[in-house]
């Protein structure tokens, strides 16, 4: 998680693009952390020093704990000890894999991931939920929601997206997540939840990431566009019942309507009175806004 | 040889519909009938004579519990199976009062669909 949000970071700072990202997080899947990476990150040695070892290795055939030993960088207790790290750590394999990609250098990783540590714009208690991985805690802390079950659906939403969609999803965070306008050029898949207050539940993305998120789900091919639009819908209706389920385990009861599709508006004036959210959620198979209102 | 076990799925997500047929058709020995909502269901119900209904609770018009009213209003002795996403013990526990004889939690897992079908064969 701690690397997820150090991409967040690194997005916020527009050192990375999000087609940078997604390029990334599938890189990710195959990336062995280097052990010059793990020696900047526990303070044993510089991102200059890295860049000097790694040019050095270009000319010798040694390994790199091998000359950074030679050099007196390191001693031999320490390699071992990054070695025994390295099968461990996975904390960094998103800064591994934008150095790989070349989007960032060593140098640039070790200044960023202090400056991310240290102070990336985040509260004590926003940087103590992205190092914890708690979802619910991350979304209670980022985003101002007028509706207390709002936190738990954005929480459920990420866990059945990973269940579901993709193991990489991660929430743009934003100054501000009002909702801003209608998405043009997109197809909405949205539902209604009843208690004493409506909610409007919507999920909205373009045609390509609505198709190849349809497959996904469907685990087949979905070339019928009818059949993709049953297939994002029953994804929301999914979601939506686990979260009925689990609302009315706090005795809270709500009501779905059947779920439906709307393109490139969104349906009505939402039949709601309250504050309208847009969160965009990125995944490695194209962006989804999650659109709540009540 | 034994006949086809007739199975009558209610769903308005052509996706369900789809993967329900296509677990169906490769495990061989069902015939399957469509239908959107629960009026169509209870027509088709009327004809065909099922021996299964697999039926979705959330359904636009006539819900899943009220066509589950009506299947029984037609045949107390229809054997209905409840899919749904939204299992609510609210839901269930009135499914069961009016007669389901069993469960199956959306997204299906196809061994236990299929198990749950299984014991219709040759009766």
């Amino acid at each position: 998680m701690f690397d997820k949000f150090f991409g967040i970071y690194l997005l916020n700072k527009k050192l990375i693009s999000n087609e940078d990202m997604q390029k990334i997080l599938h890189h990710m899947k195959s990336t062995h952390i280097k052990i010059g990476t793990l020696a900047i990150k526990e303070g044993l040695m510089t991102g200059t020093q890295v860049e000097e070892i790694n040019l050095l290795q270009r000319s010798k055939d040694k390994k790199f704990g091998e000359l950074a030993i030679e050099k007196g960088l390191i001693n031999q207790n320490q390699l071992e000890s990054l070695l025994q790290k390295q099968s461990e750590e996975s904390n960094l394999q998103l800064g591994q894999a934008a150095v790989d990609l070349g989007y960032l250098t060593y140098k640039q990783l070790d200044h960023e991931l202090k400056n991310f540590q240290n102070d990336a714009g985040f509260s004590n208690a926003q940087l103590e939920a992205l190092k914890t991985g708690d979802q619910e805690q991350i979304v209670r802390q980022f985003i101002d929601f007028d509706n207390p079950v709002f936190y738990e659906y954005v929480s459920l939403l990420l866990r059945n997206i990973i269940r579901f969609l993709d193991q990489h999803p991660w929430i743009e965070i934003e100054e501000s997540f009002q909702f801003q306008k209608d998405p043009a050029e997109e197809v909405t898949a949205y539902q209604y939840l009843d208690n004493e207050q409506k909610i409007f539940t919507g999920i909205a993305m373009d045609e390509k990431t609505f198709k190849t998120l349809a497959a996904q789900f469907a685990k087949m091919p979905v070339e019928d566009d009818r059949l993709a639009e049953a297939s994002i819908t029953e994804f929301l209706n999914l979601h939506n019942g686990i979260f009925t389920v689990n609302m009315s385990n706090q005795d809270k009861k709500f009501e779905m309507s059947p779920p439906d599709i709307s393109r490139n508006k969104l349906p009505g004036d939402m039949e709601v009175t309250g504050g309208k959210y847009q969160i965009d959620i990125n995944t490695s198979l194209g962006k989804i806004k999650l659109i709540l209102a009540s | 040889m034994s006949e086809d076990v007739k199975i009558l799925v209610c769903d308005d997500s052509m996706l369900i519909r789809t993967q329900v047929q296509n677990v169906l058709t490769g495990a061989g020995g069902y015939e399957i009938f469509h239908t959107t909502n629960g009026e169509e269901a209870v027509k088709t119900y009327q004809k065909e004579k099922p021996d299964v209904v697999l039926l979705d609770l959330v359904m636009p018009e006539v819900g899943g519990l009220e066509c589950l009213k009506q299947l029984k209003e037609v045949d107390k002795e229809a054997r209905v199976i409840i899919m749904t996403s939204s299992g609510t013990k609210e839901n269930l526990q009135e499914a069961l009062k009016l007669g389901a004889i069993d469960f199956i939690q959306k997204p299906m897992d196809e061994d236990k669909l299929l198990s749950m079908l299984e014991k219709f064969k040759g009766r």
